[in-house]
């Protein structure tokens, strides 16, 4: 888990291009794709996890989880997803009916379903109190160590830091510091 | 309003242009629409206002049956209301070149009223010349300056002499002009030549013969200043009209009077000469009877003479017969005595004959032995003379003879006195004398005889000639008689030749009587008849030009009120869409306002004025764009049709106020509409993002299978469509009303031009309708009918009678035909009766009711089975029931077979038509057919083409390609706009879920169809809607610009539909376009950003 600021978290998500410099994304030079080769990157190596959840309102928490997996090549069940991220009763209503926790659960379970090479999380708990948040870290920290997926979250809440195997800092869009945690801190120890 | 609010409502503007343009185009096109295509029937008809105005139309107009005269002229000058009188002259003519001939309409140039609007040339200056109307020139080739020559038929003058029209009918063309009579490009009809009249042309006054008018155009005070379609003018001129009614009584009666006056002096006259002549003729008829009677006195002398003279003469005869006969008688006794004494003497003639031959062979017997004896004695000399020198031999031989001679002497001389001794005895001395006494005796008696014998044929010669003379005074005598009997027997015949004659004289004389009377009757009928003159006050209405120009822009303006009520209401919806929108996403700000302190108005206001502003900018533009474009559009439309000038446009205060109005009711009402039902929150709530709208479960998940199968993004759109109601309406409306608009246009194109095939192929199969004279049936009929059929071109024909009916209801003033066919049998092959819904299900005549025409069902109610009154011409009143309804477009029919018309209205009815089929014609040919037909003058009084109505009607349907294309570029705007409109909504409302699921690697194309799908569904439920609204709409509009004596189609046909999709579709595409490339440029930022 990899923390970064919001500019960047555009170029690593393949939703805009760097005008300069270079963005390796397993061994790939994203910052030279076509926008149709950044539709492809997003859609088959990427999770996004957005603040605001960004849920299809229309469509219930399972269809929203479909939504995504609908369109990569080998996604992962998305019931089973939901069951893991502790939704399983909760599959069939619409994100209105949620709560905030509940439906950045099913931004997150959409995310891993397209099981991505890269979770990105901007803010994932920007929105949440400070309980739910918690819960999300410790599911985007569980999927991260369970399904082996690298999970960037970017956040200005200093205090997550510990957390991360690996923490970057930006300052003026400037990456100033990147730090190693050789032993990240278990969430629950993590108090904000 | 504060600074800052107005600040920010500017702002707002700027922010969301695609909003304020959105509502801002709908008003305009409402506005425009509505304004333009309204406004279109007032500038059009103030452009007429202004051209009649300008050639100083004439308000009113009369016509009398029996023509004008000066002192009318004076008695309307002197009319109350009436500003100025002119009477005039007008006739049609025939006009001849190159073999063709054309019908005029002739008239003489006004000099105030309906001025003549100069086109080309000059006016004419004398008697010698003419103007034409420009089609004149185009249609005949003729140019100014070439020479014309007019033929009019001559005109009864009151006394019923034959007048010349024209001084000069060799006249010269000079110019061209245009009469404001005139604008359509119908000219009438005429008796001449193929019926129709193709030109009008204008001589100088000078160049009339007749000092009588046919028309007098009157205009009226006060009424030029006012707009002639307004009911201002038409009451103004209708006091003048009434005024005229009034008088038109006492002129109608005055020039009866004149009439009939001329009229009965001249049958007086007849009368008088006519029974001079009687009594001429009946005194030589007399004359001529007594001469037969006394001719025949004489004959009856003549014969009894006769008989008494040939009485007389076989009397006579008789007793000549009877004298003859007994003279006869007579005769043959003398005769018989004459035999007998013939007889007597003729023996006593034998007896002395018988002694005369005695006595002569006595006689001869003594001669010859005399002459013997003399012969020997010389004999006896001679032998003794030769004795004496004779040799004694010879003497011996002599000597012998001598004896021997002696011997006879002696012997002779016995012989002689033996006969003269028997002489003696029978007492006869001398034998000459008694010979002679004898034969005197003999010749006497013979003489006697002959005598008698003479007088006795002398007697018989008489007595045949008296019988001779008789026979021949016999003959001639008959002959005499028979001579005057024949010369009775002619002068008996002569007499009855004469009686014959006489009888055919008189006969013919009271034949000649009869008829001069029947004649002087019928005078004096047709005096009783001499039609009181009947005046026509007729206005501008009756113009048949101005009054199809007049009802064709009302009809405009009919439409005018249907097609921009679809704009109106889509403005409604797109304004409360957008509105409701625009509020519902600042209900942070609102709340804020709110918490500031800002009352409900004062909020409100910047809404109300963001949608005022846009409506009225889109107004204006609309009433600019309208009033300036379209009546132009129109009115060139209408310029194919209707010879005005160019339309004057006009701000028409009233229908700029009206739509205006309407657009803000519709806009401003439905941004206040969503104010109000957002500021009754209070500011706490306002202040929270408003939950989103829940999603929620349509009925379409209930039909699992379906639901199952469908994709995300179907059930997204399916979900949409049913959450946001208003969007769905606006949209659905918007296309439905597209499609509506364009099948309506293509309807409208549709029922007109289906009009003219079906009713004049389908149903009314026969081309030319031939009226005759005199009403005939029968042989006189067939007659007729062969002569027609005599021209090749005609393949078929059927005598039937027509005539003006009308069904008696209430409120009633249809104009009716009613027709008989001769043959009901045939009646099929010149006009279908059929079921217009079911073409295969045809009708025929039967003896059971009639048939009507299915407009005229419609109009007076009438259904099949029921009972009509029907009022024949004579106004006989009857009742019949209806059996069927037929299909027909054009005109009211009732169809009725003879026998039932025998039995309903108790009359033997006969053909007054003849309807006919032609081979495939040109113009020319029927023309040419025309005037050939007409030729028969003595039977045929009009002939007519059913082309001719074809080709106005084509006109028609040109102008309706126009109305077509206006209703698709109008309706192809209210689909660009409402499409957009839905678009810009659903992009800028969702510009977040769109962000996101182009992050979630959603390609291009299926960002679109997340999007575009709903927009394709929206458009096809439009569009389904839209076939039934098309419809609906369609035969609203049919019905609005039908008139009363059409009945447009309403079937519409299926391409009409289609192209009313394709084209709603097109503009679809369009949208669809536009929104892939908003979709695509749609920053994927955006769903970064937090939820205001």
């Amino acid at each position: 888990m990899e923390q970064v600021r919001p500019q960047h978290l555009t170029y690593f998500g393949g939703m805009d291009s760097a005008t300069s410099g270079r963005v390796v994304i397993d061994k790939k030079d994203i910052s030279k794709f076509k926008t149709k080769e950044l539709t492809k990157y997003r859609r088959e190596d990427i999770g996004f996890v957005f603040q605001f959840y960004n849920l299809v309102p229309n469509l219930t928490a399972l269809e929203n989880v479909e939504l995504a997996t609908q369109i990569c090549k080998k996604p992962l069940s998305p019931k089973t997803i939901l069951e893991k991220v502790g939704l399983k009763d909760r599959m069939k209503n619409f994100p209105s009916q949620l709560s905030g926790g509940e439906q950045q659960r099913v931004a997150i379970a959409r995310a891993i379903a397209k099981n991505p090479k890269l979770l990105l999380c901007d803010e994932p708990t920007g929105a949440l109190d400070y309980k739910t948040g918690k819960q999300i870290l410790q599911l985007l920290q569980d999927t991260c160590r369970k399904e082996k997926m690298t999970v960037i979250i970017i956040t200005h809440n200093s205090a997550l830091t510990p957390m991360a195997d690996r923490v970057i800092h930006f300052k003026n869009g400037t990456a100033f510091n990147i730090q190693r945690n050789e032993n990240p801190t278990p969430i629950a120890e993590i108090e904000w | 309003m504060k600074t800052a609010l107005l600040k920010d409502g500017v702002r707002e503007i700027k922010y969301s242009y695609k909003r304020f343009i959105s509502i801002l185009l709908i008003v305009l096109l409402g506005v425009g629409f509505f304004a333009g295509l309204r406004s279109a029937s007032p500038d059009m008809k103030h452009t007429l206002d202004v051209y009649f105005d300008d050639l100083n139309v004439m308000d009113v107009e009369v016509l009398s049956t029996l023509g004008l005269t000066d002192d009318d002229i004076t008695a309307i000058q002197n009319v109350e209301g009436v500003s100025k009188v002119e009477g005039t002259f007008q006739t049609d003519a025939t006009v001849s070149f190159d073999e063709e001939q054309v019908v005029v309409k002739l008239e003489n140039i006004p000099d105030n009223i309906n001025k003549l609007e100069l086109v080309e040339g000059r006016m004419p200056e004398n008697e010698n010349e003419c103007i034409v109307e420009p089609a004149f020139l185009t249609g005949t080739g003729h140019s100014i300056g070439d020479t014309i020559s007019i033929e009019v038929e001559d005109i009864k003058n009151d006394e019923g002499e034959n007048k010349k029209v024209l001084k000069q009918t060799k006249v010269q063309i000079v110019g061209t002009a245009k009469s404001p009579l005139y604008i359509s490009n119908e000219r009438g009809s005429t008796k001449l030549g193929s019926g129709k009249i193709n030109y009008y042309m204008y001589v100088p006054k000078e160049n009339i013969n007749v000092n009588m008018y046919t028309n007098i155009y009157i205009t009226v005070a006060g009424a030029k200043e006012l707009n002639t379609t307004d009911n201002k003018y038409k009451d103004t001129v209708e006091v003048v009209t009434n005024n005229l009614e009034n008088i038109s009584e006492e002129r109608q009666e005055a020039r009866y009077n004149e009439l009939y006056e001329t009229a009965n002096n001249k049958i007086k006259d007849a009368e008088e000469e006519l029974n001079d002549q009687k009594e001429k003729a009946e005194k030589e008829l007399k004359d001529a009877e007594k001469e037969l009677e006394d001719g025949k006195e004489e004959l009856e002398k003549g014969k009894k003479e006769l008989d008494e003279n040939r009485s007389k003469a076989n009397n006579s005869f008789a007793e000549a017969e009877r004298q003859i006969e007994e003279a006869e008688e007579e005769l043959n006794n003398q005769e018989k005595n004459f035999e007998t004494s013939k007889k007597k003497a003729n023996n006593q003639i034998g007896e002395y004959k018988e002694q005369l031959s005695t006595l002569k062979q006595t006689q001869t017997q003594l001669n010859n032995v005399e002459q013997n004896l003399k012969i020997a004695q010389n004999t006896k000399q001679q032998l003794e003379k030769s004795l004496e020198t004779a040799s004694e031999e010879e003497k011996e031989k002599i000597q012998a003879q001598l004896s021997q001679i002696n011997t006879q002497i002696q012997k002779l001389q016995i012989t002689i006195n033996v006969i003269e001794t028997e002489l003696q005895k029978q007492g006869v001395t001398n034998i000459s004398s008694t010979i002679k006494q004898i034969e005197e005796g003999i010749s006497e008696a013979e003489e006697q005889l002959s005598n008698g014998e003479k007088q006795i044929n002398e007697a018989k010669k008489q007595l045949e000639d008296s019988k001779k003379e008789l026979n021949n005074k016999k003959n001639s005598t008959y002959y005499e008689l028979n001579q005057a009997e024949q010369k009775i027997k002619d002068s008996e015949k002569k007499i009855k030749d004469g009686e014959k004659e006489l009888d055919d004289a008189r006969k013919e004389f009271d034949e000649e009587i009869e008829e001069a009377e029947n004649k002087l009757l019928d005078a004096k009928e047709e005096l009783k008849k001499i039609e009181r003159p009947e005046w026509y006050v007729l206005d501008r209405e009756s113009n048949v030009g101005y009054a199809s120009y007049v009802q064709d822009t009302d009809r405009v303006a009919s439409l005018a009120d249907v097609f921009p009520i679809v704009f109106f209401l889509v403005a409604a919806l797109i304004s409360l869409t957008s509105m409701s929108r625009m509020v519902e996403e600042q209900r942070v700000e609102i709340g804020t306002l709110k918490a500031l302190g800002y009352n409900k108005e004062q909020i409100a206001r910047k809404y109300l004025v963001y949608a005022s502003v846009a409506t009225v900018l889109g107004g204006i533009t609309g009433l600019f764009i309208g009033f300036n474009f379209l009546p132009k559009i129109v009115a060139d439309m209408y310029a194919m049709v209707y010879d005005v000038p160019k339309v004057i446009l006009q701000f028409n205060f009233d229908i700029a106020l009206l739509g205006m109005a309407a657009a803000i009711i519709s806009t401003v009402g439905a941004t206040l509409y969503t104010c109000i039902k957002e500021l009754i929150h209070n500011p706490a709530t306002l202040m929270r993002p408003k939950s989103p709208k829940a999603g929620k479960r349509v009925i379409l998940e209930k039909i699992t299978i379906i639901w199952k199968h469908l994709g995300f993004t179907s059930k997204v759109t399916a979900r949409n469509l049913f959450r946001y109601k208003k969007r769905f309406m606006m949209t659905i409306i918007g296309v439905c009303g597209c499609t509506s608009l364009i099948i309506a246009g293509f309807g409208l194109r549709d029922a007109i031009a289906n009009m003219i095939p079906n009713q004049f192929g389908e149903i009314d199969k026969y081309n030319v309708s031939i009226s005759l004279k005199e009403e005939k049936s029968g042989d006189d009929l067939a007659k007729v009918k062969e002569n027609i059929s005599k021209n090749e071109e005609i393949t078929n024909t059927i005598g039937a009678n027509v005539q003006s009916v009308k069904i008696i209801k209430d409120d009633n003033n249809q104009s009716i035909q009613l027709i008989v066919p001769e043959d009901t049998s045939k009646l099929s092959d010149f006009i279908e009766l059929r079921n217009r819904k079911k073409p295969e299900e045809k009708y025929s005549l039967d003896d059971t009711g009639v048939i009507i025409s299915e407009k005229l069902s419609q109009l007076l109610n009438i259904k099949e089975g029921d009972e009509i009154e029907l009022e024949n011409s004579d106004g006989d009143r009857r009742n019949v029931k209806v059996s069927k309804i037929t299909e027909n477009y054009i005109m009211h029919y009732i169809y009725m077979s003879p026998q039932l018309y025998n039995t309903v209205f108790d009359d033997k009815i006969e053909s007054n038509m003849i309807y006919a089929i032609t081979t495939d014609l040109t113009e020319s040919q029927e023309d040419n057919l025309g005037e050939r037909l007409l030729q028969d003058t003595d039977n045929i009084s009009g002939v007519s083409f059913t082309s001719a109505s074809e080709d106005m009607f084509t006109t028609v349907m040109e102008n309706m390609d126009m109305v077509v294309w206006i209703l698709i570029i109008a309706a192809g705007l209210l689909a660009l706009v409402v499409l957009y409109n839905l678009l810009n909504a659903n992009i800028s409302e969702r510009i977040r879920e769109l962000a996101t699921i182009k992050v979630l690697g959603f390609y291009d194309k299926e960002v679109y169809s997340y999007i575009g799908r709903e927009t394709i569904i929206l458009t096809i439920i439009g569009i389904l809607v839209g076939l039934i609204g098309g419809n609906v709409l369609t035969m609203y509009v049919l019905k609005t610009c039908e008139l009363d004596i059409t009945m447009f189609d309403p079937n519409i046909e299926i391409l009409s539909y289609v192209w009313g999709i394709l084209i709603t579709v097109f503009f679809a595409i369009i949208v669809n376009i536009i929104t892939y490339f908003s979709l695509k440029k749609i920053d994927m930022i955006e769903s970064l950003k937090s939820v205001e």
